[in-house]
């Protein structure tokens, strides 16, 4: 029966109740219509009588509230607009709940408020008011965060560990802020953190809570994310943060919480807390993060990081792949200063492997795949010794350096028999060695392998092309540029012969060949080089994946003939080259940051050249802040930058800072190249030009002759270097009234630019200038006044209308003949 | 409110069988139920809509963490809970029929469930003559009063209401349906005798 019960129930139960004789009762559907309905009511008004969300299009201020943003435990969040038609703005509002107007939850809302107020960063959302609705519930208006939580923000986009280190970089960041502040968070967990479609971060939650989670109180979601101190109820300082930090970052890198999730679990294991480490959840975290995270989850608060700085240092360290503060063993210190210094993540030794398996099918022929084969096997096992370092004979002391590890490696060498595994082995170790800096020890090994792979040269093409080209660079940063420029161009005959198979080894080379010659003066030549790279490049297949990516080779193409057009003047194409190079490198940052960073200096140099310093000022800080993140101190990439913004500092006349930042520069490339660098030398013009420019005349003299004898030495009598000097001296000499030797200086500077770059060209117009300038001030008139003209001559052709030189010689010329006026 | 060592003798006859023992404990669980009324804000408020089930269950809750931790046997609770919900809902409508009260009075702390309820008046008046007939119901047939607590006012399922009552779930079906179509005749006029 439907309804569950018989006639004779039903007469029993109305016979109960008094009623004698009645019908079974037709089945009534809608008695259980009935109550289903009321049932369904009842909820639904239940709820509404629960609620105390304020509704859509209630007004709170000059705020009109769109719809509830979040429901809290205390209050609920907003998000309104403004209505006063002033402007558009979007707001958060938080509105303590109706039902919680107690003095202690007021009064903790208050301080919320109050904590707000008191924090100025970025990644903490603003308060921009506050007050009180008119039913008398307080409220505070917040800057509007458009993002999603932290968990949210990595289950929909499954960010990469180096991306959440990151963010985790930004939250330390503002923690910092916060305990700077005397301010402690106290309840971080992942839904208090937001994640902007930017990449930034928002700190929600202040502060509050620590009270109101009582221990009995404190709900699972809430003890998942707590400090050994907040479970045991006592004194929290700024190392809880630094524990709930580290639960989030573990629960991130191994989507496991780290002490469990039951209740009992979490009791238990925060009594001493030992979580398994984080690499051995999820392999792909780095030891050195899994490092990172498992001291900030240390059980005494003395042992984890002692600051939120600190923390964030750390996190800056294991995305550079430096080594970290936090406790890890020395094989893997070793190896992060290895990887650091390559800066190529391809040379792990996964993806090695990988490179040569890929190798292997690419090369069908059978006999081939033999050698190949046999080459593999040797860098492999090469390799893995590098990695090791567990060579008995090697001492396991913490001073050994990655120099250290790869010299042993190359006795290895000499013990492989076949020659042209040897010659493989070679190349690779050289590349080893040639990132690191040792150019020194990279060349005899290149010059081994170029001497096998000559022993026939056409079915070695293309290994002896690459191998020659990376022999030439090594020569180049050795400032050897005969040798490299010789070198160089022995590939590029080899490589053009055997095209079209050669095509993309002489693309490289050609690139390099455009840098080479800008550093030798050969501006012409660099250009016409720079086209043909581009051009093989621009029409390059795709890259194999064992490759680095071609846009990177074209970058570097583009900006080598950005370098050659700025030297030539031509600024316009100058800077659209450069452009070029910096867009097309845009996406390639990670792989190799110097596709962003060499770039962003040549631009800056033209905005020099241009005369527009504050756009050079501005472009170096940003590079300089950029590469902070990225190198160590003793980068040299890092040190130019200095070296590039105190002479930046110069330009505008800020000499006190343009001394300081070259004085450093100087003296760290003298630790790394020695003194004679071109590099050192660089800051010790700069420092000439400022002892100069303040009048230490005989100070900026000394600079400059050690300058000159270097120039000379390294680049040749002739090279617009050498003439710079020149000018530079003449300059000073004038300065201490030694006008005839100035002259000869001036005169000395003139040949060479005339030489070199023609008559037309921006140097020989400021020649004239200066030489004007100082027949002015012997009083040879006439002379000055010839001089004058042809600067001004020149400068109309080569200089914009506006150029700060060109009104300088107008200036000059018009004072002159004033002068000779009266 | 009961003295803590009273309350451990009522729980240790409850325990050993003595259901009488229970009417004891109703005044406490009633008023620990009125006073949840933010904890059920707090812990529902992602729920799209709260129903008396909820309420009962989130009361439970609370109440064995607390006082009622010894209790051996959850459906004593129940018992008492569903018994709480319905005088609740009761109360509540009763004051609403007899003072006009103001909508939003924010400044004070409402913890007071019965204060917080505020339902149209066709749902009160359903509460009301439905809570009225059950107690006709009830003194002739006083199980039935329980079920109909159990099944409407605390929205326990079948099972749950044949486990309070210690009996068989098709009784309880059987007796709710007889429950529901005597309390519906009662309500609609032209279907009474």
């Amino acid at each position: 029966m439907e309804e569950g019960f018989s006639h004779e129930e039903w007469k029993a139960f109305l016979n109960e109740m008094g009623v004698e004789e009645a019908d079974f009762p037709a089945p009534p559907p809608e008695v259980n219509d009935y109550f289903q309905q009321l049932e369904k009511k009842l909820s639904a008004e239940l709820s509404q009588c629960l609620n105390s969300e304020l509704p859509p299009a209630y007004t709170i201020g000059n705020y009109t509230i769109d719809h509830t943003l979040a429901t809290g435990g205390m209050a609920t969040v907003y998000l309104a607009s403004r209505s006063d038609g002033m402007y558009d703005q979007k707001v958060a509002i938080k509105v303590l709940s109706p039902i919680l107007h107690t003095d202690k939850h007021l009064e903790y809302f208050q301080k919320e408020r109050q904590i707000l107020a008191r924090l100025n960063h970025p990644a903490i959302a603003r308060i921009l008011d506050g007050g009180v609705t008119q039913e008398g519930a307080p409220y505070f208006i917040m800057e509007y965060v458009d993002g999603l939580t932290l968990d949210q923000h990595c289950h929909q986009h499954q960010p990469s560990l180096r991306h959440i280190a990151h963010l985790f970089m930004q939250i330390a960041d503002a923690l910092a802020h916060a305990h700077a502040k005397l301010i402690l968070h106290r309840d971080l967990k992942p839904t208090n953190i937001l994640v902007k479609s930017n990449g930034e971060i928002k700190l929600l939650d202040f502060g509050i809570g620590h009270a109101l989670t009582a221990k009995n109180n404190t709900g699972a979601g809430t003890l998942a994310y707590s400090s050994p101190e907040q479970l045991h109820g006592e004194t929290i300082d700024t190392a809880s943060d630094i524990f709930q930090l580290g639960i989030c970052l573990y629960e991130l890198c191994t989507s496991q919480k780290p002490f469990g999730k039951t209740r009992e679990q979490i009791t238990k294991n925060l009594q001493n807390p030992s979580p398994t480490p984080a690499h051995e959840i999820n392999a792909q975290v780095s030891k050195s993060l899994s490092a990172v995270v498992g001291k900030c989850l240390k059980g005494k608060k003395e042992n984890r990081y002692p600051t939120a700085s600190a923390l964030k240092e750390d996190l800056i360290r294991c995305i550079n792949h430096q080594p970290v503060a936090a406790p890890i063993s020395w094989q893997t210190k070793t190896a992060l200063y290895v990887r650091r210094n390559w800066m190529v993540l391809c040379l792990s030794l996964v993806l090695f492997s990988t490179i040569l398996i890929a190798f292997l099918i690419y090369k069908k022929q059978a006999d081939r795949i033999f050698e190949e084969h046999q080459k593999a096997q040797a860098t492999l096992t090469f390799l893995r010794k590098v990695f090791d370092g567990g060579d008995p004979n090697l001492p396991a002391s913490k001073d050994l350096t990655p120099a250290d590890l790869l010299k042993k490696r190359a006795d290895d060498i000499a013990k492989i028999k076949e020659p042209s595994v040897r010659a493989y082995v070679s190349t690779e170790l050289a590349r080893l060695y040639h990132k690191l800096g040792l150019w020194t020890e990279a060349s005899p090994l290149l010059i081994n392998a170029v001497s096998f792979y000559q022993q026939s040269p056409s079915e070695h093409a293309t290994s002896l092309g690459r191998t020659l080209t990376e022999l030439s660079a090594n020569y180049r940063n050795l400032s050897q540029f005969d040798k490299a420029d010789s070198t160089l161009s022995h590939a590029i005959d080899l490589l053009t012969k055997n095209l079209p198979e050669t095509a993309l080894p002489l693309a490289y080379a050609l690139k390099d060949k455009s840098y080479l010659c800008y550093k030798r003066a050969a501006y012409e030549d660099g250009i016409s080089s720079a086209h043909r790279a581009i051009a093989l490049l621009e029409n390059a297949p795709t890259t194999p994946s064992s490759e680095p990516p071609i846009e990177i080779a074209l970058a570097f193409a583009y900006n080598n003939l950005s370098l050659n057009l700025r030297e030539l003047s031509l600024y316009d194409d100058a800077l659209k080259a450069c452009q070029k190079a910096l867009s097309t490198g845009e996406h390639f940052f990670e792989h190799d940051n110097t596709v962003r960073f060499i770039p962003l200096g040549n631009l800056a140099i033209i905005y020099n050249r241009m005369g527009n310093y504050e756009h050079q000022i501005k472009i170096l800080h940003q590079k300089l802040i950029e590469e902070k993140e990225y190198f160590a101190e003793d980068n040299p990439q890092l040190i130019n930058t200095i070296a590039n913004l105190g002479a930046a500092y110069y330009k505008t006349g800020n000499y006190h800072r343009s001394d300081s930042l070259n004085l450093i520069a100087y003296h760290k490339y003298k630790n790394l190249y020695g003194k004679e660098h071109h590099h050192s030398i660089s800051s010790l013009y700069n420092l000439g030009n400022s002892k100069y420019s303040q009048g230490q005349f005989g100070e900026a003299i000394g600079y400059f002759e050690q300058v000159l004898k270097v120039d000379i030495r390294q680049f040749g009598a002739d090279h617009p270097y050498v003439a710079g000097d020149y000018i530079s001296l003449g300059l000073a000499t004038e300065g201490e009234k030694n006008y005839a030797q100035a002259e000869k200086y001036y005169h000395q500077a003139l040949s060479i630019y005339q030489n070199k770059f023609g008559k037309n060209h921006q140097k020989v117009s400021y020649t004239h200038y200066l030489l004007a300038e100082l027949h002015g001030v012997t009083g040879n008139l006439p002379s000055a006044e010839k001089h004058y003209k042809t600067a001004i001559e020149i400068g109309q052709n080569v200089l914009d209308d506006k150029h700060p030189e060109l009104i300088k010689y107008h200036e000059g010329l018009s004072s002159l003949l004033k002068k000779q006026s009266i | 409110m009961l003295a803590e060592k009273e309350l451990d003798k009522l729980i240790q006859r409850i325990n050993q069988g003595d259901t009488k023992a229970l009417d004891h404990l109703f005044p406490l669980v009633y008023e620990e139920l009125r006073k949840s009324a933010h904890l059920l804000r707090r812990r529902f408020q992602k729920q799209e809509t709260l129903n008396t089930t909820a309420l009962v269950h989130e009361a439970y809750f609370k109440l064995a963490k607390a006082d009622l931790s010894q209790l051996q046997n959850k459906e004593h609770f129940f018992n008492l809970a569903s018994k709480a919900i319905r005088q609740i809902l009761v109360n509540a409508c009763q004051k609403q029929r007899t003072q006009k009260r103001k909508k939003n009075q924010p400044h004070l702390p409402i913890e007071d469930l019965e204060e917080q309820l505020n339902f149209s008046e066709d749902t009160r008046d359903a509460i009301l003559q439905i809570h009225d007939a059950l107690q006709v119901l009830e003194k002739q047939q006083p199980h039935y009063g329980k079920i109909v607590e159990c099944r409407f006012f605390a929205g326990l399922s079948i099972d749950e209401t044949a486990q309070v009552l210690g009996t068989s779930p098709s009784t309880v079906k059987r007796k709710w349906s007889m429950a529901k179509t005597w309390l519906h005749m009662q309500l609609t006029p032209n279907m009474a005798y």
